[in-house]
């Protein structure tokens, strides 16, 4: 009887705890990625920043231009990506890209509405690059960069 | 009469607040037509003298400030042009009303990240705010500094430099471990003083350089030099000349407890090429803010002229207090008071002091 009172309230301490557990693993970490054809196979924690702050625009050791891509600037991915990744607060990044852009020093990157259209992006151009949820990872892209 | 106007005043300012609060803005994306890519900004101003001398706005005008458009042509992986082309005040060009003007129009050619060529119309890349005078997503304050960039509206008889120049440029940048530095030199036209357009033609066979060389961190600390000289025809059609020598230092740094600081100096000379009479000038504008919030910074700013060293009591300075409220995630609403002190010998104010009011909205796309 004793057992019987107790059974449902472990039950449900089971099942919480494995809902917090899958939530947390919903969110996963960020990955980086390019058109497989891209010669490049990884890229450190600067070359990341850089490259998304528009500071480099060709991939490391090659002559292959780079286009950035970004997810919808209303995303959690994004605040994630550039609060926590890159390390700019988002009102920071927002003056920082108005001047890189008005000032003429070059292109801000192409906002798209949500992981399926950045791999889409990815698969038709070889000289992007992009950012998704890890859960979104499949064969069609190359990772060259995990945060977690 | 005075509370009336203060009234006004606030009533004006809550309802440029209500107007932005309306606008529902969705995320701002930058347009693209293939090779094209589309950027730009609205930006809307209030403004009226609240306190102090006869000077400034004081009817209260609402201004439809500035619609500017970007375009981006990405022509080939290394071939890129782009135009900034700004509408200021609702332009009517057949009631000669408001101004129509190509900020920017070059073509550039990218060898590597630390050769780029330039040709064309583009900003004089001095100090930081001339190349980005027209992008109020990207300033706090309502308006550029007056001090060190509108330096000819506050006393001085010349600019620091021109706003544009037409000519080529080499750019580029370069990586030092977690920092950067990045430079450009500008060869040009210079400016003219007479109805020669400097973009199209120069009036001497004198070209004018500008070079400016930054050091960054991506913590967001920035050093950098800058350096203009030039010479030109004084424009009174006697064959003088004026030679314009420019060297300014700039410095954007977070400090403790999210304040940040920006300073901008210029120290200057002009100089008659026949007399050999001298003139030297200086300015500073030094800003503190503060992110409150990922939405709110509130700013302080001072900046200081002397348009003549050797002049006394020609000085002007400007006290800004205000605040920068992101609204949505490009849209802008700035609200400050701006103290302008200035003592008798000012070209331009002639020792008025007064205080005005000013408000903006800017929406970013």
């Amino acid at each position: 009887m004793h057992r019987c009172t107790q059974s449902p309230l472990f039950g449900m301490l089971f099942i919480l705890i494995a809902a917090l557990s899958a939530s947390a693993n919903s969110w996963g970490g960020i990955a980086v990625i390019v058109n497989p054809s891209n010669p490049i196979e990884s890229l450190s924690d600067l070359e990341v920043k850089k490259i998304f702050l528009g500071r480099i625009t060709r991939f490391p050791s090659t002559n292959q231009n780079i286009r950035v891509l970004d997810q919808n600037r209303e995303s959690d991915i994004y605040k994630q990506f550039y609060e926590q990744t890159i390390g700019f607060k988002l009102s920071k990044l927002t003056r920082f890209r108005a001047a890189f852009l008005f000032s003429g020093d070059g292109v801000l990157p192409v906002e798209l509405s949500d992981s399926a259209a950045i791999k889409e992006q990815i698969l038709s151009q070889t000289s992007a690059i992009g950012y998704i949820s890890e859960e979104h990872i499949d064969e069609s892209v190359k990772v060259i960069y995990v945060w977690r | 009469m005075r509370f009336r106007s203060s009234a006004n005043t606030l009533f004006l300012a809550s309802s440029l607040f209500s107007t932005g609060s309306m606008l529902s803005l969705h995320s701002a994306h930058a347009t693209t037509l293939g090779k094209v890519t589309l950027n730009g900004y609205f930006s809307f101003e209030y403004e009226k003298t609240v306190s102090g001398d006869d000077k400034g706005d004081k009817a209260g005008s609402l201004d439809t400030d500035l619609l500017d458009l970007v375009f981006n042509i990405q022509a080939t992986s290394k071939l890129r042009i782009a135009t900034d082309l700004t509408w200021e005040h609702g332009s009517a060009s057949e009631d000669d009303r408001g101004n129509v003007a190509v900020e920017y129009a070059f073509a550039e050619y990218l060898i590597n990240d630390h050769i780029t060529f330039r040709a064309g119309k583009m900003f004089t890349h001095f100090g930081i705010y001339n190349e980005i005078h027209t992008a109020k997503p990207a300033t706090l304050t309502v308006k550029e500094p007056l001090s060190t960039n509108k330096n000819n509206k506050f006393g001085s008889e010349l600019r620091f430099y021109p706003r544009w120049n037409t000519g080529i440029a080499l750019r580029g940048r370069d990586d030092l471990g977690e920092a950067n530095i990045d430079y450009i030199i500008q060869l040009s036209n210079g400016d003219t003083q007479s109805d020669v357009n400097p973009y199209e033609e120069d009036e001497n066979s004198h070209k004018a350089v500008n070079a400016r060389v930054r050091y960054a961190t991506l913590d967001g600390l920035r050093l950098g030099l800058s350096l203009y000289s030039d010479t030109m025809a004084d424009g009174t059609g006697t064959g003088e000349e004026v030679k314009l020598k420019s060297y300014g230092l700039q410095l954007e740094s977070p400090l403790a407890h999210n304040l940040n600081l920006e300073l901008e100096y210029v120290w200057g000379r002009v100089e008659n090429s026949v007399t050999g009479d001298e003139l030297d000038r200086s300015a500073y504008t030094l800003m503190l803010f503060h992110n409150t919030t990922s939405q709110l910074t509130p700013y302080v700013r001072y900046e200081f002229l002397e348009p003549n060293d050797e002049i006394d009591d020609d000085e002007g300075n400007i006290v800004i207090l205000g605040m920068n409220y992101m609204l949505d995630k490009n849209l802008y609403l700035k609200f400050e008071l701006d103290r302008f002190s200035t003592e008798a010998q000012n070209a331009k104010h002639a020792g008025a002091d007064y205080t005005e009011f000013k408000s903006s909205i800017s929406i970013g796309f």
